[in-house]
């Protein structure tokens, strides 16, 4: 089976299960390192991510709350490390949103867009800066020493900016997100920022392959543990050609791995491992997916043109 | 028909027709490989490749391409003919001597000659020629060539290494496919392209096959025959190169399979490594098996390199067929007229493992500079290697053909008696 | 015994040489090439077996070397010049030399072999292209200067400050050195330019094929004192002689004929 086509099986039970899983009796909790929206609501989601409760939790202020943040966190962690960055490509509830967008893209028969190295480069920090928001104001709300009229609204303040609590709970009949709270100017700024992000996000899925990936702390968060996690995105740079379309299948553009000389783990920091790129590498083993060190799914020129259907060999060879 | 170009038809063909005898005395020859011998018959000889091709009426365009960056893809996907154009006559040659300067690598000598006088007639054939701006002879040569046909310039980045080449590289392949629709007349459409991707991704499939066939320990086919097979498809419609490419390799999987070696299987086994044999310049591959090599590879434009790559589209929408377009016919390319070429010495440390060498003849045309600038760093990497190196400076004179054997034959005894060392220590 | 011959037909001489079993040298022969060097091979063979005292027809194996090899029909096997030399090298220095670069000066061609400490050939570089660096640059040069090769490599010895000769072509060299004469040059420094000329041209071929080790100088030019100096000077290494310069190569086909030639 192509791993693309195994992919978006595993993504769409995912997404299934993950949305409205809660419903069908399945109950992860709200403790995974993807962007299952914890505002899809107890009564519909299976599992949710778990940076809402970390930052309720941090925003509590008390021993106990950060206790629980720490929980949130060792938990995440003992997750990720299974798992790594295909928590992103294979789980996601939100990259299956976008990649359906992306599809419709293809049928449609548009191109797809990719930002010039010089946004790219400048964008890069955008999900730092979500992070920072994340984990510090919070922190700000719990302690509000300067200006607490502001801090009291930033329980949750990367939620609030984050278009997927905007996109995801519309799926579950919870359209009401969908809108920009009027309570204070605070709420105002907030929703505006979601929901302007939102619609932006749910615009350029169309035409740029995983647009919010680029931004997304999680995938930021994975990327800590690319070293220690268990699988890893391999390559053999005598092997490779430089050919340049693992590049052109990446959707996170992902330049390093064809660009490499040196280094033979290229799980680099964007990488999702949706392994587009093993699939459609053209040179035997310049590329390999590992679980623990262990080669799970390699390069081959066979598999490419097989894919293609331009190596159908007439008389197949018997001895092999 | 003037009289020169008579002349030069008689003399180049005469020469022609001595390689496709020598490839057809070798009575161990593959049986497939005689439809190869007279597709370059037809090109070369008889001079007849319109007839060959069978260009219905109303007439397809033909469109002559130059080195190996204008994607055929897309000539394909426009309704017309691409033929291949780079020349290896040393007739012509001579014929293009008063028309470049004296320092001027043959290859443009020879395509400078033969589209100066119409000889191979396969030159007069082309409506317009795409000259990619590689070297600096190539770039010259097609503003020369303007005086005798249409030129197209096809400007190709040097540096491969930044973003705004690529975009700008791209730009130029969109261009490329608006001259060829306003030549042809046919818009040229996302199904079109995407069934030109797959023929040639079908050639390119089998082209690699050979590739892989002749990586065996024993070799199956020799390197003179393999060359002008992969040669043969700058002068055929791709379907039916494919064809008989696939042909050809079922017999030599067949003969893989009951061991039968196309020469001696202790033969040294070496690359002609450097500047391109162009058909018929065929001297050093047949020095190196008249004295006692297997020519396993090479890394020629015309030969293993040239249908090497294949092209990596997925979304088979236009512009992602473009982009794929784009990366297949500038990046994985390791001509020296990169800089840096850093690639080419990965893909030649890559060829001395899948094909077991033993030496490496580094052929250095007359001229091209590039080529001899980068023997150095193949040189320091084939020391690394344990591999010798023999710089083979020429042009496609045959003046110097008893020379070349001496040292040529000395380089194989040289690397017999070494291995031999080897096996005896 | 079973005696070996070994042809080593050059542009301008033609070399013979006959070893035993025991690889021992049995004796030598050298007659110019002429116009046929098959005739030249059968008549030199013929005069050495009668010389050395063995029958023609007794000798176990012929092997032919040199330019006009293919040319020699009563030779059952041919081999290269490169070959041969590296054999012949091997035969006369012995296993403890220090030498591990060859330089051949030969009538019309001149090579360096570069060997690796078991003598084996690593890398060869020849002069094939026109008559700079080779003994008929020599002989040309000596006949401008109205002097016999044979005098010019003591002459060279003489002189205090060799001229500088610039040309590597032989004809353009020819018009320097009249006009360095016409200047009045002294011959004996134009002599030793002249070698000095030489040995810059070879030691160029000697770096590329990467010299190393000291030096054995084969070939005409191996009779000539004045141009083992200048390689001396330019090289800045010994540069040794075999015993019989000029017959390296035959000596090396007879005993590659033999197949004693890796037993050194």
């Amino acid at each position: 089976m192509r791993v693309t086509r195994l992919r978006w099986l595993v993504l769409a039970v995912c997404f299934v299960l993950l949305t409205f899983g809660g419903r069908m009796g399945v109950h992860l909790g709200a403790y995974l390192p993807t962007f299952a929206c914890y505002f899809t609501g107890f009564d519909s989601y299976g599992g949710a991510c778990f940076l809402a409760p970390l930052q309720f939790a941090l925003a509590a202020g008390s021993v106990d709350g950060l206790l629980k943040a720490l929980l949130y966190v060792v938990i995440a962690i003992l997750l990720i490390i299974p798992l790594g960055s295909a928590w992103c490509g294979w789980v996601c509830p939100f990259a299956f949103v976008q990649d359906v967008l992306d599809l419709i893209r293809r049928k449609l028969g548009l191109g797809y867009l990719r930002f010039p190295e010089g946004l790219r480069e400048g964008l890069r920090p955008a999900k730092w800066v979500f992070l920072f928001i994340m984990l510090l104001l919070p922190l700000w709300a719990a302690f509000p020493i300067l200006v607490p009229s502001v801090a009291r609204h930033l329980n949750i303040p990367f939620c609030e900016l984050c278009p997927v609590r905007y996109i995801m709970p519309m799926l579950t009949g919870r359209a009401s997100y969908m809108g920009v709270d009027l309570e204070n100017a605070t709420t105002i700024i907030l929703s505006g920022l979601g929901v302007f992000f939102a619609i932006l996000t749910l615009v350029l899925s169309l035409f740029k392959r995983r647009f919010w990936c680029a931004y997304c702390p999680m995938v930021l968060v994975l990327s800590f543990f690319r070293r220690i996690s268990l699988p890893k995105l391999k390559k053999d740079v005598q092997k490779c050609t430089r050919c340049e379309i693992c590049y052109n299948v990446c959707p996170m553009d992902v330049e390093q791995v064809f660009k490499e000389r040196e280094k033979e783990n290229v799980t680099f920091p964007d990488c999702v491992l949706c392994l587009a790129c093993i699939e459609h590498c053209p040179e035997d083993d310049a590329l390999r997916a590992t679980w623990a060190g262990k080669t799970f799914f390699r390069s081959t020129r066979k598999g490419f043109s097989r894919r293609r259907k331009i190596g159908v060999d007439r008389h197949k060879n018997k001895d092999n | 028909m003037g009289k020169r170009k008579q002349r030069l038809l008689r003399a180049l063909g005469r020469s022609a027709e001595g390689v496709l005898r020598g490839l057809e005395e070798a009575a161990d020859r593959p049986k497939q490989l005689d439809y190869f011998i007279e597709v370059m018959r037809a090109a070369y000889v008889d001079d007849c490749l319109a007839e060959r091709l069978e260009l219905s009426e109303p007439r397809p365009k033909v469109v002559g391409i130059y080195c190996v960056m204008a994607p055929e893809e897309l000539v394909y996907a426009a309704g017309a003919i691409p033929l291949r154009l780079c020349g290896g006559s040393h007739e012509a040659s001579c014929a293009g001597d008063e028309l470049a300067p004296r320092d001027a690598c043959p290859v443009v000598k020879s395509a400078l000659g033969s589209t100066a006088l119409g000889a191979p007639s396969l030159y007069e054939l082309c409506d317009v020629v795409v000259v990619p701006t590689t070297c600096d002879a190539k770039r010259k040569m097609g503003e020369e060539l303007a005086q005798h046909t249409e030129v197209w310039v096809l400007d190709v980045p040097h540096v491969k290494e930044s973003e705004g080449a690529r975009r700008q590289w791209l730009e130029e392949l969109h261009g490329f496919k608006r001259d060829l629709e306003r030549l042809t007349g046919n818009r040229i459409k996302r199904r079109a392209l995407k069934e030109a991707i797959a023929m040639l991704g079908r050639a390119q499939h089998q082209a690699r096959r050979l590739y892989q066939l002749r990586q065996a320990p024993v070799p199956v086919v020799r390197g003179s025959e393999a060359a002008l097979a992969l040669h043969a498809f700058a002068f055929d419609r791709a379907d039916s190169w494919t064809e008989a490419m696939t042909r050809l390799n079922d017999e030599l999987e067949e003969r893989t399979r009951h061991q039968q070696p196309s020469q001696g299987a202790q033969r040294p086994r070496l690359m002609l490594a450097g500047a391109p044999s162009i058909f018929p310049n065929w001297k050093l591959p047949n020095l190196i098996e008249e004295m006692g090599g297997a020519l396993v590879t090479d890394e020629s434009c015309v030969g293993d390199r040239y249908l090497y790559d294949p092209v990596g589209a997925v979304e088979n929408t236009m512009e992602d067929m473009m982009v794929a377009l784009g990366s297949r016919y500038l990046m994985p390319c390791t001509c020296p007229s990169f800089a840096p070429n850093d690639d080419r010495l990965f893909r030649l440390r890559q060829a001395v493992e899948d094909f077991q060498l033993d030496g490496v003849l580094y052929l250095v045309l007359k001229g091209c500079v590039i080529y001899d600038f980068e023997l150095q760093r193949v040189e320091k990497l084939m020391r690394e290697l344990g591999l010798p190196v023999l710089r083979i400076e020429t042009d496609y004179n045959p003046e110097d053909v008893e020379q070349l054997r001496t040292r040529v034959e000395a380089f194989i005894e040289m690397i017999q008696e070494n291995t031999q060392l080897e096996v005896g220590a | 015994m079973r005696v070996f011959a070994g042809i080593d037909a050059g542009s301008t001489y033609l070399k013979a040489a006959l070893v035993d079993d025991k690889r021992q040298l049995l004796g030598v022969k050298t007659a110019p090439t002429g116009i046929d060097a098959r005739e030249t091979a059968k008549e030199v063979l013929d005069a050495l077996c009668l010389q050395v005292g063995v029958e023609p027809m007794a000798l176990a194996a012929i092997t032919a070397t040199g330019y006009s090899r293919r040319q020699i029909d009563l030779a059952g096997d041919n081999v290269t010049e490169i070959k041969a030399h590296a054999a012949g090298a091997r035969w006369a220095l012995g296993a403890d030399s220090e030498v591990r670069t060859l330089i051949d000066v030969g009538g019309q061609d001149s090579k360096v072999i570069v060997f690796d400490d078991n003598g084996a050939v690593k890398n060869f570089v020849m002069n094939d292209k026109c008559a700079a660096g080779t003994g008929r640059f020599l002989e040309a040069l000596a006949r401008v200067l109205d002097v016999s090769v044979k005098e010019i490599g003591p002459m060279a010895l003489q002189s205090k400050l060799p001229c500088e000769i610039n040309s590597m072509c032989v004809v353009f060299a020819e018009s320097e050195v009249i006009s360095l004469l016409a200047r009045r040059h002294d011959p004996v420094d134009i002599v030793a330019g002249i070698h000095v000329s030489m040995a810059k041209r070879i030691a160029v071929m000697a770096r590329k094929a990467g010299l190393s080790g000291e030096v054995l100088l084969t070939g005409g030019g191996g009779l000539n004192p004045g141009l083992v100096a200048a390689f001396e000077d330019e090289l800045l290494c010994d540069v040794h002689i075999a015993e019989h310069p000029q017959l390296n190569g035959a000596i090396g086909a007879a005993l590659l004929a033999g197949r004693l030639a890796a037993a050194a």
